[in-house]
Formats: C-alpha cells, structure tokens, sequence
C-alpha cells in the first residue's frame, strides 16, 4: 500500500481566517469572505500574504466536499491531494526523477468496499410543442433520502455499528417457501433487519435525528431547464439527486420529455408540417392567409403570382421550423401541406367561361360512323370505401364455397390423455 | 497649495482603434483624440518624411499601404516599412507602444500635463507572457504601467459602476466582446463590489476586419465577373476596397442597402456595386454563428445555465451588428420573454472606461463609489507541474483569483532517490508535453530514506501581478529551491526594451522636428500671401497715381504736391504695417 493515510491536524485556522463559526452558512462564508477580501487585497493596501490565505480559505469552505475533508482530517490532507487540487481528484502527484524515473503514486488509500451505485429516478415530463418551441423551465417538488448530516451517514452518534445478528452481516436472508408436499422454492430478499446493509446499531447509540436510519427525507425543488428544440423521448439528468444511502455513488434524477400532441403543428425532428386547404380559386389564381405561429408570430402565407398549387403538394418556408437544440440559431423548415377542394358542380355559364379561359381541351374526332359503333354509357357516382368492403365480402364468401365443396372431411384432434 | 496628484489614466489598447479615459470632476472621461474622435486608430504609418499616429495615419492608409501597420496580437509577425527612404523592421511591440504613446499624448494634451502611471487591457485569453510582453510595451512608450487587467473585467465594472451601481446579491454578467480583431466571451459574477471572472472563451482570429474581409471578397469576385480584371493582386486597389467596405458596414447597421462607389478602381475602371444589409448577413453567416458556438461554450466552462445569466454586455464596435444583437437576443429568450441586451454602456468606450476605474482604484483617486470596488483578478491558463507519467498536475487552476498561494505535498519514487525535477506547465491539456513550458529547477542531496517517506512541499505563488514564484521544499532536512517565472519565452530581453526605448524617444524626436519643418512652412507660405495681397494694393495706387497724371498735364503745382504726399502717405503706410525696414520700393 503506497504512502499512509493522512494525519490529522488543525481544522480550526480557516474558520479562523475568515472569522466565521465551525457550522457557518454558505452565506456567511461569502459576507466574511467580502469583507475581508476588500479590506486585505493589495490593491486595497492590505498585505498579499494574508489576501493569499483568505482566498485559499474561502476556496475551501465554500466547497462542501473539500469542507468535509478539511473539517475531518485537517489543512494537510488537502495538501496531499484529497479533495483534488484542480478539477478532480489527483492522486499520483509525484515527480520525475533525476535520474528519469517512472511513477507511482502517494495520497490515501482507496475504500476497503467498492462503493455501489444507487438506482436512478425516471419521471416523465409533458411539454407542449410551444414549449420546445420557446424553451421552458419547470419548477418540480421532490423529496429524497439524504445522508444524515448529524451523524455523517453512520447512524449512530459514535460512528459504531454492530454486525446484524439476524442475516451475520451479509445483509440478505433466505427463505424456503413451501409449493407443495413435494416442492419447495428457496428465495433470497434484503435482511428486514439491517435493510440489507449488514450492520445494524445499538439503541442507545442511535443518532437522534435519523433514528438510527442513516438518511433524512429532504423537500428539494429542482427547476427543469427546457431548451429550446429538444425532442420527445431526451433525457434531462440531474447527476447525483436521486436517494443517498451509505457507501452509495448517488444516482441520477432523469426527466424524459414527453412532447404533447399539438392541434395544428406536427414534429418532425426539426422540420414542421402543418395542414392547409385551399378552395380551387385559390389554388389556380393564388391564395393569402394567416397562420400563428407556436411562438404567437402572425406569418403571412401567400402564393407567388402566376402560381398554381396543385393538390397534396408542399411548399416549404426557412427557418421557421423548430430551433436546432445543439444550435438554437438554427431552425428547421416549416412545410406547408396543401389540399384543394373542389366543386361538387359548375353551372353552364360557369363552364363556358372556364372553356374560354383555361387552355384548350385535347381534340379528339371521331367521325359519326365511329360514333354509331360506340355504346353509350352513364357515369354514376360510387363510394369507393364501400366498394372495397363489398369486394372483401365476395372473396370471403367464395373460400367458404370452397370449404363446404370439402364437407366431411377428417379433423384432426388433440390426443386426450 | 498641495502638490497636484499625478492621475493614472486606462487605456484600452485594441487591435484596431484604441480608446483612452481618465478619473476627473469626480467621474470617469473618455478622452477625445484631436479629432474630436473617442476612438483613435491602432495605426502607424511611415512615410519619406515622417511618422504617422492616429487618424492621420488612417487617412493616408490607401496611398501608403505598404508602409501603414497596425499591431498583430494574433501572429506577432515582423514588419518591414519604409521610412525617410530606410527599410526599417519592426517588432509588434514597438508598433503596440506606438499607439500607446499616442493615446498617452492624447490625454496629456487634454489634461495640460504628463502622465506617467497607467492600467492597460488586455483581452482575457491572454496569457502570462502576453502580460508581461504588454507590460513591457507600455514601458517602451514611456508609461508605468500599474496592472494589466482583462478586457471583460474592464467592461463589467463598466457596466457596474456606470448603470446600476452596487446591488445587492450576486449579478452575473456575460460580456460579449467583439471588436476589430478579436472576439472574447466571458462571464463576471458582480457580487457586492467585488469582480470575478468565471470563465472566459475566445477566438483570436475572429472580429469585424473578418466580416468586412468576407465582403471585400465578395466585390473582388462581383468585379472579376464583371470587368474580367482580378484586383486581388493590387494592394492599393484592395486598400481602398477594404476601406469602403468597412464603412459600407457600418452603416448597413443603420439602414437596410448601402452604395459602395470607387473611382478608377483598378485599370480606370470603376466599382459601383449596391450591399444590402442581407447580402452582409449572408456573406456572415457563418461567422455569426461561431459567435454563438463560443457562447455557449463560455456557459458550459462557467457551468452556468442561460437562465442563470442576469445582464449581457455588448463591447466593440462590431456588436452593433443587427444580426449579431438578434441571435444574442435570441439565444437568451426563455418562456417567450425576450431578453433585452445591456445597450446603456457606448461599446467603444465600455473597456477604457473600467480601465480608468481600476487606475484611480490603485492610484489613491476616486470617491467613495470606487474605493467600496475590488477587482479579482483571474489567472488567465492554468498552472501546474509536470507529475507521474507526464501528465499535467494543475494547482492553480483557470481563472483561479490573484494573489494565490497552492501547496502540494509529494513524494518521491525510489528507495534512496537523491534528487527531483520540478518542471512548470502552463495550458490546459492533460499531457504536459500538450501544454507551454515556463522553467525547470532540480532540489539536490536528499537523505537516504525508502520512498513515500520523504515529504515534498511543493508551493506556486502568484503576486497580483500575475508573477509566479515555485518553490519546493524538502521538510525534513529544510532544502528549499525556487524559481520566479519571468515568461521570458517570445518576449523581449532587456536589451532590446532598451534599444527601443531609445529609438522611440528618437522617433518622438524626430516627430517633434517634423511638426516645427511643417509650421515653419506654414508661417512662411501665410507670409507669402500676405506680401503677395499688399503688393496687389500699391501697385493699384500707383496705376491710378500715374492715370492722374496723364489726365492733368496742366495742373498747379500746389495739385501735383497734394497728389505727390497722397501716394507717400499710402506707401508709409504700407511700409509700417508690414515691417519691412529693409524693403525699397522705389517709384519713377
């Protein structure tokens, strides 16, 4: 095992430094820090020295991890890289040689237990479309287990536990459960006990605040930032909200989108599509509208002059999609469906004047002679929904023809036993 | 009567117009140029007879392109100019002081009397080096400088000070500073009088010269299709091009389409092109977004959300961009409320203006606003030592407040070992040979003992100056070695300061003779008028004298005597008024 465990020394100077108590707030810290920062930097006349240790306090105590260590093992411990000197933990600090040699590491030692992750919380979040339009944030109330602060997690006021008497620390028990006069099924399940932690601790040892539990219930409320363009099914994580437990990497709270049907807007990553239909009026001699946008824009929707839209066509508009979530400043398109409706009938006049307007009608010259060979017929209308039902009746009522032209034939049946 | 205090002055020392303020009438002034202008051009000129500083040398930028420079902080190239018919090469430094001594002379000639003492921005990203090399500039111009502080910083306590005052609680402020040249984001958290940077991202190689780059390119094609002739070649021709199309620029800020019209352009052919803000929009696109890109980056290293963003500060000329405003504005916009931009603060002036704060701050000056203030300033790029395996051991990390003092406790690897490297990175990657090189020392004759024993003491201290001093120490036997951090690499050496100290008191000499040549000129050519309208007079009284003559052939004599002192008093008088004792002007 390389190097020791770090020593304990003064855990008192900093709060000293700071002229605050042991259990100051956040708050605190920063008004001390304030004050004392003004009054002692350099450019304010003060001495560098002291300026240096203020701030090398304030780092400290304002980081409740590097707080923790300084209050349980001293000025020292940090020093030999616990807590990490700069983004993380860093525990081989250590030179090359004179003489070129290679590493090996110092600091403390790791666990004696490999730490377990703890489960993950999934909540389902419902946004409308406007509000991945716009971006949104969403304030949610939940309450979760947090180590106990008065006793550290341990349970007890000491820091002792006992080893469960009823599962000898394993923390599972097994159970035989009868099925029959024959069968049994063997279970394992958490010691209800020691809840599957394999300690348990002494009644008059019991931390008064959590009752021997290790956890609090805490109220947080966590505010769900909703950015702009994000989609249906993305996950929102908030790393290590979720239950605390003793010797537990804290879990993740993870928010998954749910996009809400909108009326008139559908999604399609970034693109979206919305329905429009046009009178045959508009489609040939143009059209104009007006359409809200998920964001309560008005967009002026018109025809280019001259332009016929034929039916089931898209016309497409930049930019006026959804935000890209990587990049808000970019949007998809926004693409217009067209349908034309069109009159049941014209009248006469009506069709004379469309003849002269619209081009010609293709010729076609049959001479009477042909004419006369030709059988007449009459249009009718049909439903053609009906029409596909009716054809499904008759081929189903030709194959059981086919089944009763086969009458009398074997079946075969299961073997009873 | 007291002794008048000496004031200290901030200058903003930007890549393309510089700007420079000063404590006074118990506020902060921008100092306008002799051009009435607040902004002053980062340009140096040469030509056969002189030096040029400031708008002068702008003007004459199109005839002379060769020979005007402006200071490269991306590059730090050599120029070579022409001056009084030498081939001269300088160093960006000396071009850099030159501007400085020209924002200095600039206030001094407001003030009525020297300066001496001054806080100099820099932009964030800048690195130790960099500070101490604009440290060193600011000496070559003749100032002492007091600190180098960051733009950003600059233009927080800009904003601060000068819209909303001190509130209470913690403000954080993102700085959008996009100037000539350059193109900083940061995040400052205002905190009860108290500055700090939280993180700060950049792009060396981004500003308005590129938009106005993009545009000049488009006309150079547009011109090549057109005419067939490619000017892309001619320095004169793209001079004035690039010149039109910055102020096409600008003014497309205001209005919608723009004419840029050139005269015999190139070949005596003509450039007459119409720019609508659209077209400048398109042709940027891509540049705008990378202002957005760096934004967003700037957030994720100050792990803070949009939501958490109080106020945004426009800085450089080139945030007056509408485009630029849009996609800032919209990137902030939440819950459909629109985010309104900081637009209270002149952007040209933001970053001078703080400057001066901080100089009346370390200067003694101010009132009671701005003694309550206290700049933090940041460690530009993190530190550290080089650990097991070449990785980089970071103790004082990014924007980390100064002064600072880190300790770390190591130890050594072999049973026995004697000795220890300690070699000092600066930079951001993992791997140390990623990372800039500051200096090295090795701690000799250690006892014998087995290893992880001995006890190592490794300290990294920072002055508010940003010099770093490591030292390392051995507990037990009381070994101590220690190295300061003079940045040395890429600046430049003492004697070199020192020569260009005397070339730049050689070269203000030099000015000094060519403003008396210039005057003297003057006097004498307002002289020669002068003579000139007087000669005019006699002579005409003279004509009108002899006409007399000629019409009064038989006149008294007491006639002719009367016309005889007529014509004398005129010439007496001539005489007198132009004090020409020497002068005869004879009559016959």
């Amino acid at each position: 095992m390389f190097g020791r465990a770090p020593k304990k020394s003064d855990s008192t100077r900093y709060y000293e430094i700071l002229g605050v108590s042991k259990n100051a707030s956040p708050d605190d810290l920063k008004k001390a820090y304030k004050k004392a920062a003004i009054k002692n930097h350099p450019d304010k006349g003060g001495d560098p020295e002291k300026f240096k240790e203020l701030a090398q306090a304030y780092e400290v105590l304002s980081d409740p991890e590097k707080r923790e260590i300084y209050d349980t093992y001293g000025e020292d411990a940090l020093k030999e890289g616990m807590g990490g000197g700069g983004g993380g933990h860093d525990p081989f600090d250590i030179f090359s040689s004179f003489f070129g040699g290679s590493p090996f590491g110092s600091g403390g030692s790791s666990r004696g237990r490999r730490q377990r992750r703890g489960e993950d919380v999934v909540h389902p979040l419902k946004v409308s479309l406007e509000d991945l339009y716009l971006g949104t944030s969403k304030k949610l109330s939940l309450s979760r287990n947090v180590l106990c602060s008065k006793c550290n997690g341990k349970g007890s006021k000491s820091g002792a536990s006992m080893t469960c008497a009823g599962c000898q620390g394993t923390g599972m028990k097994v159970s035989i459960r009868h099925l029959g006069p024959s069968m049994i099924q063997q279970m394992q399940h958490p010691c209800n006990e020691c809840k599957g932690t394999g300690e348990t601790i002494n009644d008059r040892d019991r931390c008064q605040q959590c009752k021997g539990e290790k956890v609090v219930q805490e109220k947080k409320v966590l505010e769900v930032v909703v950015e702009k363009g994000m989609q249906n099914g993305q996950k929102i994580t908030f790393p290590g909200e979720a239950d605390e437990a003793p010797d537990t990497v804290t879990g993740d709270i993870v928010f998954v989108l749910q996009q809400k049907e909108h009326p008139k807007f559908k999604r399609k990553a970034d693109d979206l599509f919305v329905e429009h239909t046009l009178s045959l009026t508009e489609a040939l001699c143009g059209f104009q509208f007006v359409l809200a946008h998920l964001d309560g824009r008005q967009l002026l929707i018109k025809s280019n002059p001259g332009e016929v839209v034929k039916p089931d066509s898209y016309k497409a508009i930049n930019d006026e999609g959804m935000p890209n979530y990587q990049r808000h400043f970019l949007k998809g398109k926004l693409y217009i469906h067209f349908s034309v409706e069109f009159p049941d009938t014209l009248s006469l006049d009506q069709v004379k004047a469309l003849e002269t307007t619209l081009p010609l009608k293709p010729t076609s010259q049959l001479t009477d002679m042909e004419l006369d060979e030709c059988e007449e017929t009459t249009l009718h209308d049909v439903n053609m929904e009906e029409e596909i039902r009716r054809r499904q009746q008759a081929q189903q009522e030709a194959y059981e023809e086919d089944e009763d032209m086969h009458g009398g034939a074997q079946r075969v049946q299961c073997a009873q036993q | 009567m007291a002794t008048k205090k000496v004031k200290a002055i901030g200058i903003d020392l930007g890549t393309s117009y510089s700007c420079v303020a000063v404590w006074q009438h118990n506020r902060i002034e921008v100092i306008s140029n002799d051009q009435g202008n607040c902004t002053t051009p980062s340009y140096v000129a040469f030509n056969d007879n002189q030096r040029l500083l400031g708008d002068s040398s702008m003007s004459q930028r199109s005839m002379n392109p060769q020979n005007t420079v402006v200071p490269d902080n991306r590059d730090k190239p050599m120029v070579t100019v022409t001056y009084k018919g030498e081939e001269k090469l300088l160093a960006p430094e000396e071009i850099s002081s030159m501007v400085l001594f020209k924002m200095k002379e600039v206030v001094e000639a407001h003030l009525g009397h020297f300066v001496k003492d001054a806080v100099i921005t820099v932009p964030a990203y800048f690195s130790n080096a960099q500070r101490q090399a604009t440290k060193d500039v600011g000496k070559i111009a003749g100032l002492n400088v007091l600190r180098i502080i960051s733009e950003p910083t600059a233009a927080a306590i800009a904003y601060g000070l000068d819209r909303k005052g001190l509130r209470v609680g913690e403000q954080n402020v993102l700085v959008f500073d996009l100037g000539g040249g350059t193109f900083d984001v940061s995040l400052v958290t205002i905190y009860e009088g108290m500055f700090k940077v939280k993180a700060s991202v950049g792009d060396t190689h981004l500003g308005g010269v590129d938009f106005d780059n993009k545009l000049v390119n488009h006309l150079v094609n547009v011109f090549r299709e057109k005419h067939k002739k490619d000017i892309s070649g001619n320095a004169e021709a793209l001079v004035r091009l690039r010149s039109a199309c910055e102020k096409a620029k600008r003014i497309l800020s205001s209005t919608a389409q723009t004419t840029i019209e050139l005269d015999c352009l190139y070949e005596g052919v003509d450039l007459y092109a119409t720019v609508t803000r659209a077209l400048f929009e398109e042709l940027n696109k891509d540049l705008f977004m990378k202002c957005m890109e760096t934004v967003e980056k700037c957030l994720l290293e100050a792990r803070s959300d949009k939501i958490q963003v109080h106020e945004i500060v426009l800085v450089g000329g080139s945030t007056r961009i509408p485009k630029v405003q849009q996609l800032l504005k919209d990137m902030f916009s939440l819950n459909g409320t629109t985010k309104e931009l900081c637009k209270g603060i002149n952007p040209d002036e933001a970053v001078a203006y703080g400057a001066a704060v901080q100089a009346a701050i370390l200067s003694g000056e101010g009132d009671k606003k701005v003694e309550e203030l206290l700049l933090l300033d940041v460690m530009p790029i993190s530190i550290g030592f080089e650990g097991a395996g070449g990785v980089m051991s970071v103790l004082i990390p990014k924007n980390t407040a100064i002064p600072t003092k880190k300790e770390r406790v190591c130890s050594i690897f072999y049973d026995n070992q004697k000795s220890l490297t300690v070699k000092v990175f600066e930079g951001e990657q993992v791997k140390t040979k990623d990372n800039f090189f500051l200096g090295k020392f090795i701690l000799y004759r250690f006892d014998p003992l087995p290893k992880g024993v001995s006890q190592i003491s490794v300290i990294f201290d920072v002055d508010a100056d940003g010099i770093v001093e490591v030292t390392a120490e051995d507990q037990a036997k009381g070994l101590k070695k220690k190295i300061t951090i003079n940045s040395k690499h890429g600046r430049l050496s003492p004697e070199e300061i020192r020569r260009m100290v005397r070339d730049s008191k050689r070269y203000k000499a030099e000015d000094e003779v060519a403003k008396k040549k210039v005057k003297a000129k003057n006097t004498l050519e307002n002289y020669a008028y002068e003579m000139r309208e007087r000669a005019k007079k006699i002579e005409e009284a003279v004509e009108e004298t002899i006409e007399w003559l000629e019409c009064n052939q038989l006149a008294e004599i007491e006639e002719f005597d009367c016309k005889k002192q007529e014509l004398g008093r005129g010439k007496g008088h001539f005489i007198t008024k132009i004090h020409l004792p020497r002068q005869r002007i004879k009559f016959f």
